[in-house]
């Protein structure tokens, strides 16, 4: 059963979006703000929610940092639990309210 | 393949946003965010810097949060299984409350009812491309 997530706030949602486009690809902070269509390094706190509720993992990129000339990114992953749990709470997200509405109702003549 | 360096006062400034979170987790994020920065124009070195200082008491908040979360079993028993009357007929008491890390949202401070379940959709813009804008899974 999916676990209970967190506040399913838009930018959380569009963070989660970007990930279940693709669920096995790994993505590193400045691809997911531009999947999402977040400003760049504001997704570390999201990543950092998720990560701590186990819905993503993230490890270090395996690369020579000499030869690539560049340091190695931290990529992110949804984990097989996070994935489903994303999923059910992105749905809830989206369902809609089952409070009653009140309608005009017509009037006969 | 070479990258360029990025420039030393982004670099900085994202070490400095870095330094603000807990001891434990400095080091990662400061190597994360400066890793970030090779390959972009300068430009957008300035503004993602910007955006990493901005957002860093967020992350701050989030990772004491997580740090110290209570199992979730023991949040779902503590939920309230009945709704208030007049949130039932949909007169919700919205207030605008923040999430762990900053985010804002509207939310219902009788039954917890988030605005965004309210109204289905969400109102920014994004990877979301018309209708329930949840991609097809």
């Amino acid at each position: 059963m999916a676990s209970p997530g967190p506040r399913m706030t838009i930018p959380t949602q569009l963070v989660l979006q970007s990930f279940l486009q693709n669920p096995a690809q790994e993505l590193y902070g400045v691809e997911i703000g531009n999947l999402a269509g977040l400003p760049s390094g504001t997704v570390h706190p999201i990543l950092a929610r998720m990560e701590g509720l186990g819905w993503l993992t993230s490890r270090w990129e395996d690369i020579d940092p000499r030869r690539e000339g560049r340091p190695a990114r931290r990529y992110y992953q949804l984990t097989a639990g996070g994935i489903d749990s994303a999923r059910a709470a992105l749905e809830r997200a989206y369902q809609p309210s089952r409070a009653p509405r009140f309608q005009p109702v017509p009037v006969q003549p | 393949m070479t990258t360029q360096r990025p420039n030393k006062w982004c670099c900085r400034a994202v070490e400095l946003a870095a330094w603000t979170l807990p001891a434990a987790q400095r080091q990662r994020y400061a190597l994360e965010y400066i890793a970030e920065l090779y390959g972009m124009p300068p430009r957008q070195q300035v503004h993602h810097a910007i955006q990493v200082l901005a957002s860093a008491w967020r992350l701050r908040d989030a990772l004491i949060q997580t740090s110290s979360t209570l199992p979730q079993e023991d949040i779902v028993t503590t939920k309230t299984p009945t709704r208030p009357l007049l949130c039932r007929v949909g007169l919700h008491q919205w207030h605008i409350v923040s999430t762990p890390d900053g985010q804002r949202y509207e939310c219902c401070l009788r039954c917890e009812k988030d605005r965004t379940e309210q109204y289905g959709t969400p109102m920014a813009g994004g990877s979301t491309s018309g209708g329930s804008g949840i991609p097809a899974f």
